[in-house]
């Protein structure tokens, strides 16, 4: 089985991540990764090595707070979940994405 | 790179590094389910996952590196506050040094030289030659099993 690759710009792991947390409470990485891929229709695919850098730097900013918990399976995993800081962060990461995606879609069309 | 890693080996506890492991441990065995439903034969699927997430051992590092430095920043943080603090009240922070010396200043050569009994062995035969055995789950340490219990004193 082939893995297409489709590395997720560098700076928007942040966002989809925090955006991720926002629409559940209480969620471990592994399904960080399949909730990013299922959503976007297989359109995006976090590459798991760098999503544990990412959230553990994530939570030492304050955006995201982790426990230990166990899974239906009854797995030890570590769950994370959105801070107040991580939503404002994530107000701010949309804004600079919005910004970010128009300047270029300007260029784009730029004739 | 370097120096986290000089930081990280003489700050860092061992305990961290454990709970790293397992949450990584954790994504491995998930993704290797998920192969596995899709038909992959298990030792198959557990390869794949760990070809899936990349270079294992320097993604631990580099997660392990986000700990450290955030830390170091903070501490960094803290102490150029508090430096802050000291300097804009310096009447208050000179009475404290003063004091705080003053008060340790005669404490200091009273430490283990002049109370050898914290270097005596213990008053038991043998007594510098006393273990204490503990029995504690792998996968968890930090959690005792069963007490140390050793009626006899014999191994």
């Amino acid at each position: 089985m082939g893995i297409q690759k489709n590395d997720i710009l560098q700076g928007t792991l942040a966002l989809l991540v925090l955006k991720t947390l926002a629409s559940n409470k209480r969620i471990h990485g592994y399904a960080i990764t399949t909730h990013i891929q299922r959503v976007s229709g297989d359109l995006l695919r976090v590459e798991e090595g760098s999503l544990y850098p990412a959230l553990h730097r994530m939570e030492q900013e304050g955006w995201v707070r982790a426990e230990w918990g166990t899974t239906e399976k009854n797995r030890e995993a570590r769950f994370y979940s959105l801070t107040a800081k991580g939503r404002k962060q994530l107000l701010a990461e949309e804004e600079k994405w919005a910004r970010l995606t128009q300047g270029v879609q300007r260029v784009i069309r730029y004739a | 790179m370097a120096w986290h890693h000089r930081i990280r080996n003489v700050f860092a506890g061992a305990r961290s590094r454990r709970e790293l492991d397992r949450e990584l441990a954790f994504h491995l065995t998930e993704r290797a389910d998920e192969l596995e439903a899709a038909g992959m034969p298990r030792g198959d699927a557990m390869h794949h996952a760990r070809l899936q997430f990349g270079n294992l051992t320097s993604q631990t590092e580099r997660t392990r590196d986000m700990d450290i430095a955030a830390w170091l920043d903070a501490v960094l943080r803290n102490f150029r506050h508090s430096a802050r603090a000291l300097l804009k009240t310096p009447a208050f922070s000179i009475t404290v040094v003063l004091t705080l010396a003053s008060r340790s200043a005669p404490i200091a050569p009273s430490s283990p030289r002049s109370r050898p009994s914290s270097l005596r062995p213990l008053p038991f035969p043998d007594g510098d030659q006393l273990m204490d055995l503990h029995q504690s789950n792998a996968k968890n340490p930090s959690t005792p099993i069963a007490p140390s219990a050793w009626p006899n004193g014999t191994a």
